[in-house]
């Protein structure tokens, strides 16, 4: 009685919120609740709204009419889904022993056996059955089993559809069933394909749908004590109906089928079995017993009952009169007899009144105990509900747990930066990558407003995000800045989602930030590089190219930017950038005080030396420490704030003509290899802007050579053909005047001018010969000796003022053209005479030497500049020097001879000095080769 | 009459072929592959000539100095110069020196002798 007390104590005030609730119900679930125990009701109601946090009833209802989800929960918790694989084994060990016997006794093998289990919930109850029934079947006799197992819940079918059931259920299963009937699953166990085959799950409401028919077996446990005394009634007019006549039913411990005693005969009581009583209907059997009743009193009555006894008097007359006295004294006796009976009987009348009462009593304090009993068992089924709950609650929460520590630790692997904070901006988590991106430790971040991460002029971001995060936007890819702990800034992107409690309020933000300095950095250097090459492709100057790159180097790709060229063997800067105007002449302070030499270990003059780039990402003290000469340097590079540095050279034939260094400070941007890529790269295109900038002055050059050649040829060309002109014409009048002596002689001397003419349009033909290649030889083995004799005697001809003096011999022939080597010493000797007017003798040399013989020509003339020597030898040179300028000559005859020599497997050489004179020597090999 | 004629030119094929055609038309011909020579005319002693046939380009001399020079100096600027070259833009360059006139080389010896003889005749 306590629990009702403590029930009404816990009791709603209801102001017709009840009814609603269950209309709702009703109408949402399809199930109606009104027939329910209303303490079963209550307390369920209580405990929703104590979960929600709710003491009005009335605000339950107004918050179950608006969440849906609240309505499946109330309903789960109104049907209480307690079972279990053989919860109570003895009650199946009945069933084996009373009832299944019985029920195969009448079947046929073809037959089936049909159960039906109302209220089988997830199906646990419906199983065991069949298992129990399978197990006794096998022993005794192979019979169809059908067991339908209904229940009002479709979730609890589905599962028991399913037939997947926890680990946990072998605490309540041998081994030997769990072998048999379950196959194991991953978290769990599979009912077997044929004992599940052997189920019909079906939604069935026992109060309000036809019930099933003809069925062996009904096994309705732990319904009926939830419903009211006129619900049980006609649920137990349903079961009754259901079963075949000779059917049993099984209802839970705590339940009685004594509401309908007419229905049912006790086989077990202890287990609660009960067959069906022989009765065509229930409900007419009930009419026909009123009936019945009702009959007797009026129709059989005392009049007919008289009748029958005078006929048997009369009969037996004479018997009666013999027997009268015997019957007086009988009478008599029979009077003490009955006065004694009544004393008895009245003595008995009390005892039985008494027991009666006590009696009473006694069912009184029965059903008080049933009700007990009841409200005990319905508890404990809550109870066990709960505790399965928290069973079931307990494993998600492992799982979550799991999925949490798993979620954690990809969080914490993860190279991005992942952090949340509060609506507030207050950083509430830091991951690993977080610190490796911006350097907080989370100890020393946790608690720190996220806009120390923002770099001024970024501060605006957090306003703005969240502010796209309460009107629902996605944050996605959000490219900003931030700011490392030493003040680095960073390009990152943002990806940033809300974070909501239990109601789906925002509470603050979890952040996705990716570094993508690097990118922006790619982004900005490409079009540092296009921008590069269009300042290279601006001027040929390329100082003035280096000094525009260098302005345009900084800031994006540092924060300084110098250049550096060797000149003569010292390097020079010839640029210097900085972001900071005043910087740069502290800069050429450093540069000039502390200028770097050739030999220094590494920096600009070792990436000159090498060739090779030089990468620092990071410049520690240690380094200015050990590349500072003296303190007054060390204090101007600490001054300076260097971060990090890299060095490239500017290669032009394989030879370091520059470097450009790049240094980062006040930024403390870091450089990378694939910074150093991309300066590589500018390097390369400098080179080659260079190097382009170089061919075309060398093109523009060579043009205005080939003009001067022109120009020359053709003033050269024109001179003997002036004079020519001169002596025909001059002879033309000498012959009108007909003085022979005369015109011989001009003839002689016009034949000179056409000779000359013809050497110099032979060189000419020779030098587009040469370079076509075509330059023919006509090769023998030659007495050298003699060919120089016949040259000088043709030279010495033409000059009055020089002597040619030859010295010593050759003494094997050689191997050439004569011809050629002829025009090469003519060549030689011609200079020889043309370049030492003041002069009057010429040597020529002759020697041996063991594979070749060597012939030089020495004139003690003007002597050629050293700068011009290298050159001597190109096509087109000629030495040009202020007063120098008219000698005349095609500049080819050098250029002639030295390639004639070389395709003669010889050599060419000069030695000259300016003021003294100068010595040509070329050499012939004796064989042919 | 002094028909005397300077010839400066540092090819001795064209001085000599000029000796040969300007005296077998009876003129007076001093030869030289020296500027100086015609440079320190003013200075000299004795006959000036009464033409000079100077070429452009001399080793080591330019003809439009030597000219300009001649042409700035009284005692030698009234003799008429008569500059000749082969160079193809000699006879712009030329003008800048004050020569009188101008042949490029080559040239044919009648344009040169109608040129010498016009000097000679102006000069009568």
């Amino acid at each position: 009685m306590s629990g009702r007390n403590d029930n009404k104590k816990r009791e709603l005030q209801d102001n017709g919120e009840l009814k609603k609730i269950f209309q709702l119900l009703h109408k949402k679930t399809r199930i109606d609740f009104s027939g329910y125990k209303p303490s079963t009701i209550n307390r369920r109601i209580h405990r929703r709204m104590m979960l929600q946090d709710m003491s009005d009833l009335k605000k339950y209802l107004d918050y179950l009419q608006n969440n849906s989800e609240e309505i499946q929960l109330l309903q789960k918790d109104l049907l209480i889904n307690v079972t279990r694989f053989f919860r109570d084994p003895e009650k199946i060990a009945a069933l084996k022993k009373s009832v299944f016997p019985a029920l195969i006794a009448n079947k046929s093998t073809q037959e089936p056996l049909r159960i039906w289990v109302p209220g089988c919930a997830t199906g646990e109850e419906a199983y065991s059955i069949a298992i129990a029934l399978n197990e006794f079947l096998q022993k005794h006799k192979s019979i169809p089993v059908q067991i339908f197992a209904t229940d009002v819940n479709s979730t609890a079918i589905d599962k028991a559809k399913n037939g997947v059931y926890l680990d946990s259920i072998a605490a309540h299963l041998s081994p030997q069933r769990l072998t048999r009937f379950f196959t194991k699953v991953e978290n769990g166990y599979l009912i077997n394909k044929d004992l599940r085959e052997q189920c019909i799950f079906a939604v069935h409401d026992l109060t309000k749908n036809p019930p099933f028919s003809n069925l062996d077996l009904i096994s309705c446990q732990n319904v009926l004590i939830y419903l009211n005394a006129t619900l049980q009634k006609k649920v137990l007019t349903a079961l009754h109906y259901a079963l075949q006549p000779q059917g049993f039913l099984m209802v839970g411990n705590s339940e009685n089928v004594g509401i309908e005693k007419n229905l049912f005969q006790t086989i077990d009581s202890k287990h609660k079995i009960y067959a069906k009583k022989p009765t065509a209907n229930p409900i007419l059997q009930q009419d026909m017993a009123n009936l019945y009743q009702d009959k007797m009193k009026h129709t059989f009555s005392n009049q007919k009952l008289t009748k029958m006894r005078t006929k048997k008097t009369q009969s037996e007359a004479a018997n009666i009169v013999s027997r009268v006295e015997k019957v007086t004294r009988l009478k008599e006796a029979l009077e003490l007899t009955r006065k004694y009976a009544d004393s008895i009987v009245d003595e008995l009348n009390a005892i039985t009144e008494e027991l009666q009462s006590s009696n009473e009593e006694l069912i009184v304090n029965n059903e008080e105990l049933q009700t007990t009993n009841e409200e005990l068992e319905t508890s404990q089924e809550e109870l066990q509900a709960a505790n399965e709950e928290l069973l079931s609650l307990n494993v998600a929460l492992q799982q979550r747990e799991e999925e949490l520590t798993r979620m954690a630790a990809i969080v914490e692997s993860s190279d991005d930066a992942i952090i949340s904070k509060s609506c507030e901006g207050i950083i509430t988590s830091w991951n690993h990558g977080a610190q490796r991106l911006y350097g907080y430790r989370a100890e020393e971040i946790i608690g720190k407003p996220v806009s120390v991460l923002m770099p001024p002029g970024k501060k605006s971001d957090f306003p703005k995000i969240m502010g796209m995060l309460l009107q629902g936007k996605r944050v996605e890819h959000y490219e900003t800045q931030r700011m490392t702990k030493e003040g680095r800034i960073l390009d990152v992107s943002l990806t940033v989602s809300p974070l909501r409690n239990a109601k789906g309020e925002i509470i603050g933000a979890s952040k996705i930030a990716r570094d993508i300095t690097e990118k922006k950095q790619t982004e900005k250097n490409l079009k540092f590089l296009a921008e590069a090459s269009k300042i290279l492709s601006s001027s040929f100057d390329y100082k003035t190219t280096l000094k525009n790159v260098a302005k345009l180097a900084v800031p994006q790709i540092g924060d300084w930017c110098t250049v550096d060229v060797l000149s003569d063997g010292e390097i020079k800067s010839i640029a210097v950038a900085h972001k900071d105007p005043k910087k740069v002449t502290w800069a050429r302070e450093l540069q000039k005080t502390y200028h770097p030499t050739v030999n220094d270990p590494q920096g600009v003059p070792h990436v000159l030396r090498t060739g090779k780039s030089e990468l620092y990402p990071e410049i520690s003290d240690e380094m200015l420490v050990a590349s500072a000469r003296d303190a007054r340097h060390l204090k101007l590079l600490r001054g300076l704030g260097f971060t990090s540095a890299m060095i490239v050279p500017i290669v032009i034939d394989k030879e370091a003509i520059g470097a450009i260094t790049f240094v980062t400070t006040e930024s403390r941007r870091r450089y990378t290899k694939e910074s150093l890529t991309i300066v590589e790269e500018l390097a390369s295109r400098i080179s080659h802007g260079i190097e382009h900038a170089r061919l075309y002055t060398e093109a523009q050059k060579a043009i205005a050579l080939r003009d001067d050649f022109i120009s020359m040829a053709s003033h050269e060309l024109k001179t003997p053909v002036t004079s020519l002109k001169i002596y025909t014409q001059g002879l033309q009048k000498q012959i009108e005047i007909t003085d022979k002596n005369m015109s011989i002689e001009q003839l002689k001397k016009m034949n000179n001018q056409v000779d000359k003419l013809a050497m110099l349009i032979t060189d000419l033909l020779n030098v587009s010969r040469m370079q076509l290649g075509k330059l023919e030889f006509n090769e023998q083995s030659f007495n050298l000796n003699k060919q120089v004799k016949e040259t000088i005697e043709s030279i010495q001809s033409t000059t009055k003022k020089h002597k040619i003096i030859v010295e010593g011999t050759i003494e094997k022939n050689v191997w050439g053209d004569k011809d050629r080597i002829g025009q090469v010493l003519t060549n030689l000797l011609t200079n020889a005479i043309k370049y030492s007017p003041l002069s009057d003798k010429i040597i020529v040399q002759l020697s041996s030497e063991k594979d070749v013989a060597v012939v030089s020509v020495q004139d003690f003339g003007i002597g050629i500049e050293k700068q011009h020597l290298n050159k001597l030898f190109n096509r087109f040179y000629r030495v040009t020097d202020p007063n120098e300028k008219t000698f005349p000559g095609l500049g080819i005859g050098l250029y002639i001879s030295y390639d004639i020599i070389r395709r003669h497997n010889g050599t060419m050489s000069v030695t000259s000095n300016k003021g003294v004179g100068s010595q040509f020597s070329f050499t012939l090999p004796y064989k042919r080769q | 009459m002094n028909k005397s004629i300077l010839v400066v030119d540092d090819n001795l094929d064209i001085l000599d072929s000029l000796r040969f055609i300007l005296e077998g038309e009876g003129y007076t011909v001093t030869t030289t592959e020296k500027g100086e020579y015609a440079e320190n005319l003013p200075e000299k002693k004795g006959d000036l000539p009464k033409l000079i046939i100077l070429d452009f380009l001399l080793s080591g001399k330019d003809g439009t100095v030597i000219c300009k020079r001649l042409k700035s100096n009284a005692v030698t600027k009234h003799i008429p110069i008569l500059m000749i070259s082969a160079h193809p833009d000699a006879e712009k360059l030329i003008h800048a020196g004050g020569a009188d006139d101008f042949l490029a080389k080559p040239f044919d010896i009648t344009n040169l002798l109608d040129k010498v003889e016009k000097y000679f005749k102006r000069a009568d």
